[in-house]
């Protein structure tokens, strides 16, 4: 049933009532929608008489339910959601509503993917609905940053899940909802941030328990004084305001200090790229996000390039492993098919960089339709290709300047949960 | 749905002063004791115009207020079902649409009201499939469009002050980017 809508695990009240009826649409609303309802009166007759494309004299205007407009509402874009947040009282408080958030991320009917871009030194942050083409002015937006602090600024994007994006600010984590603005500092992990101990961490992800309700942000990192390497993990957990540490696992992989890598999010685990000093070779690391367990994903043996090349990325539901594309070299994509099944390795469409401006690409994500996007280094720019790795368009966003990132984020009007003594953050 | 097949034309007719005093008995003549799941099998409704429409059992399977009284009572096909709250026009329609699949083509060929009166009809009759199709189709025509589209299109009046407007609207501006013409 695609309506059948969570049961809010907030405390049931005002919308939340409205929408776990088991019933279609009850025509019983909470007194708080009732009011806001009132108050967005019907238009006078005499205001609607204007012409429909019929040609027919309308008299009136059907006027809906709250009940059906919530319905309506829960199957539009964010896009739109926070656009119509303008038309009334009633509207704006609803489109604010958690519950309203969570019902709407769940349904997914509108679920749209877009990619953030951030460019640091301006700073400047776009959004781009990478699904529609590259070209179309209305398929790029400029995002406000004024709910941030004045001095905000970014010196890595490190992660993105339902709707938030990880950004490191030096001083601080801090997560953003581009969509609505909400957005909450995070300390960094005293453990990393010990000043005795050089840690270099080479691992950042981010990630929802569904189980806990709850987002963590997780880091790997490792003693570079140490003989034997041995990864600590630590995580902050939004609903207990805290870092904390991962006992107990004994695990030893590390990275270029000067490249941690950002997780890619799959099947309720965050996935890595790293060397494994027992096995002395690159692995995908996975963390459970739930169990907060570990395992490993081998990477196809045929597989041979230099890691700093390699990157791990998420097509539609498919873990892949991409060769960067420069000069003669094309983009190599590697899709595994079935997850966790080592034999599911698939050597998919290589891209020739030949007709890319800057003879230099990299993977990002795969559009609706299975058009590959990637982004050309120094220019700040995105390429299309279709499926078969043909060429289709290039666009540049930022010209002649360097240090932009980019990460793709689901579009969603999610609130962080917070537990009640903790206050909430402005 | 491909058990539809093209004998499935719904028959109206015109509602008779008999008629109309049968329908307070809720029963009509012809007890058939044929099968309530025979195939091309119709139920009678009684519209809110008061037109009495032959429907094809497919289509009021999907009916599940219907369904709730059919499965009350005896799998009798003599009862007459009134829709009190669902008039001709927008039966006919739904019947189309069911027997068209659900096709988004057909949606755009509805006005803005009779999108609303079927999303109205939909929940009444508690037709799930047709509920979250015409939502969509709704969402759809509405997701691209200005605020003052959307208010005319629900009959909204706009409450909030000249400033809180002009201030949701510097707020979200990115939102307000590539707005279709009304």
């Amino acid at each position: 049933m695609t309506w059948s809508l969570r049961k809010s695990t907030e405390e049931g009240k005002g919308l939340g009532s409205v929408l776990e009826k088991e019933q279609l649409c009850p025509v019983l609303l909470s007194s708080l929608y009732i009011e806001s309802y009132a108050a967005c009166r019907t238009m006078k007759e005499s205001k609607m008489k204007r012409t429909n494309r019929r040609g027919v004299r309308r008299r009136r205007t059907t006027v809906l339910p709250w009940a059906l407009i919530i319905q309506i509402l829960l199957r539009l874009p964010v896009k739109s959601l926070v656009r119509f947040k303008s038309v009334c009282r009633s509207w704006f408080s609803l489109i604010s509503d958690p519950n309203f958030a969570i019902s709407h991320f769940e349904l997914a009917a509108a679920s749209t993917e877009r990619l953030l871009l951030l460019e640091s030194i301006v700073p400047e942050a776009r959004s781009i609905d990478f699904n529609a083409p590259l070209h179309d002015d209305s398929a790029s937006a400029t995002l406000n940053l004024n709910s941030l602090q004045p001095e905000f600024y970014w010196d890595q994007i490190l992660g993105s899940c339902r709707g938030f994006v990880l950004l490191d600010c030096g001083q601080s984590l801090c997560l953003w909802n581009p969509s609505t603005g909400i957005h909450k500092q995070v300390c960094h992990s005293p453990i990393a941030w010990n000043m005795d101990v050089m840690f270099c961490t080479f691992l950042y992800g981010f990630g929802y328990d569904p189980s806990t309700d709850d987002y963590l942000v997780v880091q790997a990192s490792y003693d570079v004084n140490s003989e034997a390497v041995t990864t600590r993990v630590e995580f902050f957990s939004v609903r207990a305001n805290a870092w904390k540490e991962i006992e107990g696992i004994h695990l030893s992989y590390m990275n270029c200090c000067d490249d941690p890598r950002t997780g890619s999010l799959l099947n309720g685990a965050i996935h890595w790229l790293a060397y494994s000093n027992d096995a002395s070779r690159n692995v995908i690391v996975v963390f459970d996000l739930t169990e907060r367990s570990f395992s490993e994903i081998l990477l196809p043996e045929d597989l041979a390039c230099q890691f700093d090349f390699c990157e791990l990325r998420v097509l539609g539901d498919f873990l892949c492993v991409h060769v960067m594309g420069y000069h003669e070299c094309p983009l190599q994509i590697w899709v595994m098919k079935e997850y966790k099944i080592h034999s599911s390795w698939t050597r998919s469409v290589d891209v020739p960089v030949d007709e890319i401006p800057t003879k230099c690409f990299s993977l990002i994500c795969a559009t609706k339709n299975g058009d590959i996007v990637g982004r050309t280094d120094g220019d700040s720019g995105l390429v299309k290709c279709n499926n078969e790795g043909e060429f289709l368009e290039h666009r540049s966003y930022y010209d002649g300047r360097r240090g932009s990132q980019m990460i793709v984020y689901t579009e969603s009007l999610l609130s962080l949960p917070y537990d009640s003594d903790q206050a909430e953050e402005d | 749905m491909a058990e539809r097949g093209e004998s499935s034309e719904a028959v109206m007719l015109k509602k008779t002063e008999e008629e109309k005093l049968r329908k307070g008995k809720m029963i009509v003549g012809d007890e058939s004791k044929a099968g309530y799941e025979e195939e091309g099998k119709k139920v009678k409704l009684v519209t809110s115009d008061g037109v009495t429409m032959e429907v094809e059992i497919s289509i009021v399977k999907e009916m599940e207020i219907i369904q709730t009284f059919i499965g009350a009572t005896d799998t009798d096909d003599s009862f007459i079902f009134p829709i009190s709250n669902v008039s001709s026009h927008i039966l006919n329609q739904i019947i189309e649409l069911v027997k068209g699949e659900y096709d988004q083509e057909l949606a755009k060929k509805l006005s803005h009201d009779e999108l609303k009166e079927i999303l109205v009809a939909a929940n009444y009759l508690n037709m799930k499939t047709l509920f979250h199709f015409i939502a969509t189709a709704i969402a759809n025509v509405i997701q691209n469009k200005s605020v003052e589209f959307v208010r005319d299109f629900f009959g909204i009046v706009n409450d909030f002050t000249e400033e809180e407007e002009a201030e949701l609207r510097k707020t979200n501006a990115w939102a307000f980017e590539g707005v279709d013409e009304d």
